[in-house]
């Protein structure tokens, strides 16, 4: 293997890595995207290095796929931000962590001690989580306390 | 086998693979301590020195151990300036900045594509990562960001697992690249772009058909996805105009 393709192909793999590294670590979501658009340079390079090294043209063609699938990636990606943002006016990756749905707690059965005997109330069995009650959000841990 | 004389890394016929995945692992800690520093509120000043040290070293190392040339030297000033690019992009807190580094990278990126014999594919690169992606990218950030910097912007979720993520991904892609063992290189007979454009339009016309409609179905998609087609503030803002045109109506 000539140095030439072996430091090209360490290039590529320091690309992929610094793109993974992002993609893990950053919380806006357009940078996120831009993290996925560096692994896929890095993949391209790749392709380069082994066409360059064989002599046939094959490696630049699927480095020429792998642009336009980016860019096809890159303006759907973008409109569905732009989407996301005139809905919540923020760009927190963390924000849509909300989606998903969250397990109910194991509760026990709650005994009917009602000590209000002026209105003989049913006592429901509580089912889900009390908003009032759990946690905060993750999200809502970044809001600076209001100061006195 | 680490070749640890001189002699041994002066003698040009015996790989330097072993050397330089040394060389790059020290790089790639030096790089993630630095990472580590900023990640955290107050960047420690021992982690930031020790980060740079390491990657100063794995940068002379490597200058030092390879057979110079031209060639040679124009792919480590791409390669080096390309870190340095990348260290940008995973530590800049303002997204602009970062998106600027990104283009940095893409550019040193077709410089090393140019020395692997493709420069049409460093052009087209350049037009379409370096112009019009980065182009799209800045203007949903000027479009969706707000003037000071967020959190989302200043704290970093998850900085120790990407860090180990990161090292690990790279210890193993180092070494697969260390175990490669590719056959004897042959140089491109025909003109490149001739080689290229040839292949394009016989062997994979499929494929460049198929990637054609895929640009027309994303455009599209796009223009779909973006369109502000909310049933109430469509109302809302018809309403609030014919009550305004009823008012002036009623003015005059």
């Amino acid at each position: 293997m000539t140095p030439l393709t072996q430091q090209t192909l360490m290039v590529g793999a320091l690309l992929f890595t610094f793109g993974l590294m992002g993609f893990l670590s950053r919380r806006n979501l357009i940078l996120i995207f831009l993290s996925v658009e560096l692994m896929l340079a890095g993949v391209a390079t790749n392709f380069i290095a082994f066409g360059s090294h064989y002599g046939i043209a094959s490696g630049q063609f699927f480095a020429i796929l792998i642009l336009t699938v980016a860019s096809c990636e890159a303006a759907i990606a973008l409109a569905l931000v732009v989407a996301l943002y005139r809905r919540k006016s923020t760009l927190d990756v963390e924000l849509w962590s909300e989606l998903r749905e969250t397990a109910p707690e194991k509760t026990k059965p709650v005994a009917k001690t009602d000590t209000n005997k002026e209105h003989d109330y049913p006592v429901l069995t509580p089912a889900g989580i009390d908003p009032l009650t759990t946690k905060v959000p993750v999200t809502l841990r970044d809001v600076p306390a209001p100061k006195a | 086998m680490i070749p640890l004389t001189l002699a041994q890394i002066t003698e040009r016929d015996i790989t330097i693979a072993p050397w330089h995945i040394a060389v790059l692992v020290l790089g790639m800690v030096g790089l993630l301590l630095i990472r580590a520093s900023f990640g955290q509120a107050k960047p420690s000043r021992t982690t930031t020195v020790g980060g740079f040290v390491a990657l100063t070293a794995a940068f002379i190392i490597n200058v030092i151990s390879i057979p110079w040339g031209i060639e040679q030297s124009l792919l480590v000033t791409f390669g080096w300036l390309a870190v340095v690019a990348c260290i940008a992009f995973v530590s800049f807190r303002t997204p602009v900045y970062a998106a600027l580094s990104f283009t940095a990278i893409v550019l040193d990126v077709c410089g090393i594509y140019i020395l692997n014999t493709s420069p049409f594919l460093a052009a087209s690169t350049m037009i379409v990562y370096a112009g019009a992606t980065i182009i799209i990218f800045l203007f949903v950030l000027m479009f969706a960001q707000r003037s000071q910097l967020q959190n989302y912007d200043l704290q970093i979720s998850l900085p120790r697992f990407s860090l180990l993520a990161g090292l690990a991904v790279f210890a193993g892609l180092l070494y697969s690249i260390s175990e490669l063992n590719l056959a004897e290189p042959k140089p491109l007979t025909e003109q490149k772009v001739e080689a290229l454009g040839k292949l394009m339009f016989t062997e994979y016309l499929w494929s460049v058909e198929i990637a054609g409609v895929l640009l027309l179905i994303a455009a599209i998609a796009a223009i779909l996805i973006a369109q502000d087609n909310e049933p109430d503030r469509l109302l809302e803002s018809e309403v609030t105009k014919s009550t305004h045109t009823h008012w002036d109506g009623a003015k005059s």
